[in-house]
């Protein structure tokens, strides 16, 4: 190391003081070291299997709930053995860190972490920052850097903490984690994993690069409790985080062409007339710079993927969510997400041939029609929304959250409606408020659908603020036979395409 | 090299089985011949087949030892891991080897405690976790106790040390890159394709799931239903039994007799292989992603690149730093190796082109270039006295006694070291408890015993030792920075001192001006680098990572290394800052002074309250491996008010980042004023202007010759070596140290 004041000793004039003031220090050091190792050995055993079980049947015995907790207790520490075994610390820090550890926590963790109140799903970790963008309305989100990560968590015990491979990439806070050359990232992300542990929450490793970038991650995922895949078609059972489609739809409206991947690049000649008229100013943060910027493009933009990342990516989903057509070769996760919905297909273009995509590229920005835009924003609620997303993670974690509920929707139906037609619909309602009691089957099978029924008496007012309905919108007349139409009402208001644009008469409108 | 150095070789590996263990004994038994060392190779097993171990015995200088006949022992069976270490200390009495060259954890950590062979063992590990999430405190010891017993460790890959030097404390320095090698095809190739044949794939090695060996086997039908006529061709007699499957070797067995378009060859010596092989159209690395995580490189990918057969393999980072992230023969699956033989079939051309590209990309794992970096490491490691030392050594009879005298030798292990191994030198160390506390009697039979003293810092240590020379003995003392503030140099006996080492010419200066001491007496040797230690690739966005090395204490300046970030990001958000660095507060001696407080706070103020810097910066901790994680680093900042070298610029250079310093003074001494910039701001227009021009690449190779023609170790080591026995010239202590290519 290249300091030439000795940094691993005091300066010689704190140590001349007097010749048996560096004796003692010479001591303290030795004793300090010895410390460190009785105590280093003291975790080892208190961290042993035998050690954890022991104590749990000990304090069992003396105390009867500790016995009724007993089996939990062992699930738990099995369950959490990897933790345990593991815990590395760099080699004789421990003692001397404990002494600061005050003055680090308080100086090394951002003052914004706390979670403030009532903002439902608490999530905290390595987190990039497009995630997080699409994130933030519906979640108290805090990425941390990797020297704070731990730190952090233990500060604001979140609901979950989440390692997200798409913070590894070049230019964000992770960056090289994965990489067998970053064992330091490895370490830190861990620690992540323990902290989260420690706290008994659930570490999730949403893996977003492609399976070449994670495979040295294998340790990793074996010790977090749930991991899951971001898009990719190498990847079995694909979650996507999703975006904000609400901060997407509503920037102006503008038109651009976004080349997300493409299996062998865009030639020169593309890039060069795809850019032609689209300059994106450095200063901005680099994925809300590319974001914004295609929000206010008139131009076209050829964006070639960052190596490593997999298909519908953040920016094609925004840029889908705010109107504009994708050129998108070889993605097969946006065609998929894409293919239930005829008017949505021709929203992004998966040609991969030369000339096809020169064509493309100087014909122009065209934007979407409002029913292409309709059916490209439904297929997005459905797969690539932040708040739906975050709530099949929170089930699938057994978090009592749900983030999604802001879109709930409370359908006003006949009492003879058919329940199976509810549960078929793509968007399925939260409450159905019918005027009578409906038959004891139907509404056991809408209730195992997690639709609660709402009698409203016979008489009442129809308007919502008085049905007492927990969910934000209302919808009526929607043609059950469609099991789209009430995801599409819901796309076009959210859109606020005017309520003609549906083909039927049905009605959604806000209930607050 | 004049003198014939001694190798023992054992490899934990049965020689009767041909596998990679065995084969890297060879490879390295081959390589120290050609480097003109003697080897005895320890034999593990009695020898049942000849194939491994009578080309081991043809090499020139290698003697096989077989403990089985020559009645070193009784068994029949394989040597335990301390027999093995007992017949390596009794061969090692018989004839004292230089080096020791031992492989395997199991073997390695019974040698490790073996006090005989301390310190001079070369330790080659591959069966360690290969996860530092998966090394506990329990192996993490067993490692650093081995790592402290090596003389050097040999790592397979740059990933594998990465790993090491992260994980496991004291191994900074001390490890070094020894990759696969690969022989040169000695047996003729048989016909390869000929227009319109079947594509040919060729799979060489053991047949096991992991492998995917039997999934090969599918591949012909797979191909000729996308039209393609393929043959995959397999070499190997070695079919793996796997728990849990008991019917998978039935099924391997019964796919490789029985597949149409299959053609098994069995067992075959290792050239005969590489001859099919050399064959083919394609050679087959096609893994289960489970191997994805391996830090070792697959020594069948390095002999189809020998051979210039393009080859399918999974894509992983090592794969993509050795054939680059473009390379178009990645596969995960059987549909990717149909894609890519469709492309083949298209354009066979695309094979001779990938076959030139792979033959290049594996030149540096050829013999003759492991020989070559043998070569080096010996050389380094066995140091040749100069002319100088020689003639004084022969002159007494016997080698110059040398002492060196210090309570600190954080910055003088690399050059002790040398001196330790001249031939010529035999060297004691004084050590000081503290800066002013010794064991007085121990000093006077030092200084009594001494031809040559050298006191490093000029501390209490040289006073006592000015006042306690002997007549004809020489004294030389290095004076770094802080003693020029510090009282006790009036005590030194001045007439005493023959020489005083300043690090930069700039120091050198003051020394003279803030002491009588004689000018001419007052010489320069600058730090040293390790250069080759630091030589290695760049990762990815390295040309927008900032690197800072030390922040402690505060005129080190980190606030200006954020300044400078801050003019960075505010043209690009992509620049990051990385610090290397204990914090302030893990300095008790810095944290107790309000002034230092005051300063971190308003420097992590800044770093949270600041959008354009917050979440940019990383404090990446404090730890000997810095030279694997300057790869991330594309520009090594020096801000600071004060330095007497700062060795964080030379080490970035040598690591091939850029250097940006500010101008402190006498920094124009040490480096080249290019890279010295008047404020943050000029600072922040060079590297962004560099970067945007696409000079970067450019830039940093120019730094990094530099570097190796300022301070390289050997060529500062060599000077120490000089000035033992005669006088540096004080023009040494004018100019600048900084030099071109």
């Amino acid at each position: 190391m290249s300091e030439d004041v000795a940094p691993d000793s005091p300066p010689a004039g704190e140590v001349e003081r007097t010749t048996s003031g560096a004796r003692l220090m010479s001591e303290l050091r030795q004793a300090q070291s010895r410390a460190d190792r009785a105590e280093r050995e003291l975790d080892r055993t208190k961290r042993s299997a035998a050690y954890v079980v022991g104590d749990l049947f000990v304090r069992a015995a003396k105390d009867p709930r500790r016995l009724l907790m007993l089996p939990r207790d062992l699930w738990r520490t099995w369950r959490l053995r990897r933790s345990r075994r593991a815990a590395p610390k760099p080699a004789g820090q421990a003692r001397t860190r404990e002494v600061l550890d005050l003055d680090a926590a308080r100086l090394l963790v951002p003052r914004i972490a706390a979670v403030a109140p009532g903002r439902g799903l608490s999530i905290a970790g390595a987190i990039a920052s497009a995630t997080a963008r699409g994130w933030v309305p519906y979640a108290a989100v805090s990425p941390a850097l990797p020297h704070e990560a731990a730190a952090l968590v233990e500060a604001i015990d979140p609901d979950v903490v989440i390692i997200d491979t798409s913070a590894a990439l070049p230019g964000q806070a992770w960056s090289h984690l994965g990489d067998p050359a970053a064992v330091d990232r490895l370490l830190a992300a861990g620690a992540l994993v323990d902290a989260a542990h420690a706290l008994g929450r659930p570490a999730v490793l949403l893996r977003m690069t492609s399976p070449a970038h994670t495979a040295y991650l294998d340790a990793l995922a074996r010790r977090c409790d749930l991991v899951v895949d971001g898009p990719g078609a190498a990847r079995r059972s694909p979650w996507h985080p999703g975006v904000d489609p609400l901060a997407e739809a509503v920037l102006p409206e503008a038109t651009a062409l976004l080349i997300t991947s493409t299996p062998s690049a865009p030639t020169d000649e593309i890039a060069r007339d795809a850019a032609r008229s689209l300059r994106i100013d450095p200063a901005l943060p680099h994925d809300v710079g590319w974001s914004r910027a295609l929000a206010a493009a008139t131009g076209l933009l050829a964006a070639p993927v960052p190596t490593g990342r997999l298909g519908a990516g953040l920016d094609s989903v925004s840029a889908l969510a705010a109107g504009r057509r994708v050129l998108a070769p070889g993605d097969a996760d946006l065609a998929r997400m894409l293919s239930p919905w005829e008017a949505a297909r021709t929203a992004v273009a998966t040609n991969s041939r030369p000339e096809e995509l020169a064509e493309i590229a100087r014909r122009g920005p065209v934007p979407l029609t409002a029913d292409e835009h309709r059916a490209t924003f439904a297929a997005i609620l459905l797969a690539a929304a932040a708040p739906v997303q975050l709530t099949v993670l929170a089930e699938r974690l057994g978090i009592a959250s749900r983030p999604r509920a802001c879109w709930d929707v409370a359908l006003l139906a006949d009492t003879d409606v058919d329940p199976d037609r509810v549960i078929a619909q793509s968007w399925r309602p939260r409450e159905l408020i019918v005027s009578g009691p409906l038959a004891d089957r139907a509404r056991d099978a809408l209730a195992s659908a997690g639709i609660q029924v709402v009698v409203a008496e016979q008489g009442s007012s129809l308007e919502p603020v008085l049905l007492g309905i927990a969910s934000p919108y209302l919808a009526r007349q929607i043609d059950l036979h469609d099991p789209h139409d009430l995801l599409d009402l819901l796309a076009g208001h959210l859109l606020g395409q005017a309520a003609r644009s549906h083909p039927t008469d049905a009605l959604l409108v806000s209930a607050t | 090299m004049t003198r014939t150095l001694r190798a023992i070789v054992y490899g934990d590996v049965n020689l009767n089985i041909l596998d990679g263990s065995a084969i890297w004994v060879q490879s390295m038994s081959e390589a120290l011949s050609r480097a003109g060392v003697d080897v005895r190779v320890l034999l593990k097993a009695p020898v049942e087949t000849g194939r491994l171990v009578d080309p081991l015995r043809a090499l020139p200088g290698v003697s096989v030892v077989d403990p089985f006949t020559s009645g070193m022992t009784s068994e029949r069976t394989p040597l335990s891991a301390d027999a093995a270490v007992s017949l390596i200390e009794r061969l090692d009495g018989e004839s004292p080897a230089d080096l020791i060259v031992v492989r395997g954890l199991r073997l390695v950590t019974v040698a490790a405690a073996s006090p005989r062979l301390r310190g001079r063992l070369w330790t080659y590990l591959t069966d360690i976790p290969q996860s530092p999430l998966d090394i506990d405190d329990e192996q993490r010891d067993r490692l650093a106790a081995i790592a402290s017993a090596s003389r050097w460790m040999l790592c397979q890959t740059e990933e594998l040390r990465s790993l090491i030097e992260a994980s496991i404390p004291g191994t900074g320095g001390r490890c070094v890159l020894w990759s696969p090698i690969v022989p040169a095809p000695e047996v003729a190739g048989l016909e390869s394709t000929t227009e319109g044949a079947p594509l040919r794939l060729v799979y060489t090695g053991k047949f096991a799931p992991l492998w995917n060996t039997l999934e090969m086997t599918r591949l012909p039908a797979l191909l000729a239903e996308q039209g393609i006529a393929a043959e995959v061709h397999m070499v190997g007699d070695k079919i793996h039994d796997v728990p849990g499957d008991p019917e998978w070797s039935s099924r391997m067995r019964g796919a490789l007799e029985s597949t149409p378009g299959v053609v098994w060859h069995g067992g075959m010596p290792r050239q005969q292989a590489m001859a099919l092989a050399a064959s083919g159209d394609l050679g087959l690395s096609w893994r289960a992603p489970e191997m994805d995580a391996s830090l070792e490189l697959s020594t069948k990918v390095l002999e189809f690149g020998v051979l210039g057969v393009p080859v399918l393999l999974n894509r992983t980072p090592m794969h993509e730093s050795l054939l680059g992230a473009d390379y178009p023969l990645f596969v995960a699956d059987e549909s990717d190796i149909a894609s890519a033989c469709a492309q083949i079939a298209r354009d066979p051309e695309l094979l001779a082109v990938l076959g030139r590209r792979i033959t290049e990309s594996v030149a540096p794992y050829r013999m003759e270039a492991a020989t070559e970096r043998l070569r080096a490491l010996l050389a380094r490691t066995f140091p040749e006295d100069p002319a100088c030392v020689a003639a004084a050594s022969q002159a007494v009879g016997r080698p110059l006694r040398v002492v060196v005298a210090s309570h600190d030798l954080k910055f003088f292990t690399r050059i002790q070291e040398h001196l330790a191994e001249l031939p010529g030198v035999e060297l004691r160390l004084d050590h000081w408890e503290a800066l002013s506390v010794h064991d007085s009697a121990a000093s006077e039979a030092m200084a009594a015993w001494a031809d040559v003293v050298i006191c490093e810092w000029a501390g209490p240590n040289l006073v006592w030792y000015s006042r306690h020379k002997r007549a004809g003995q020489r004294l030389i003392v290095r004076l770094h920075r802080f003693e020029l503030d510090a009282g006790w140099l009036a005590d030194v006996r001045t007439e005493a001192i023959d020489q005083v080492v300043c690090v930069s010419p700039f120091y050198a200066q003051l020394t003279a001006a803030r002491t009588e001491w004689p000018a001419d007496r007052i010489v320069v040797i600058p730090n040293w680098v390790d250069v080759e230690q630091f030589d290695r690739p760049k990762l990815t966005g390295a040309e927008f990572t900032l690197g800072m090395i030390g922040i402690s204490p505060h005129r080190k300046r980190p606030d200006l290394g954020v300044e400078i970030l801050a003019r960075l990001r505010r043209r690009d958000r992509r620049y990051r800052l990385a610090v290397k660095s204990k914090m302030p507060w893990d300095y008790w001696w810095i944290w107790r002074k309000p002034e230092e407080r005051a300063e971190a706070e308003r420097l992590f103020h800044r770093l949270h309250d600041d959008p354009v810097v917050a979440s940019a910066v990383t404090f990446d901790g404090f730890g000997s491996d810095v030279a694997a994680w300057l790869r991330r680093v594309g520009w090594v900042l020096s801000t600071s008010d004060d330095e007497s070298f700062h060795l964080a610029p030379a080490e970035g250079m040598a690591s091939g980042a850029v250097p940006v310093l500010l101008p402190w003074p006498g920094a124009d001494t040490i480096y080249d004023t290019r890279w010295i910039h008047t404020d943050p701001a000029t600072a922040a227009d060079a590297i962004h202007e560099i970067t945007v021009s696409g000079r970067w690449e450019e830039q940093r190779h120019l730094a990094r010759d530099q570097v190796r023609a300022s301070f390289p170790l050997d060529a500062v080591c060599d000077t120490w070596a000089r000035i033992l026995v005669e006088d540096l010239s004080p023009d040494t202590a004018q100019g600048t140290l900084a030099r071109d290519a």
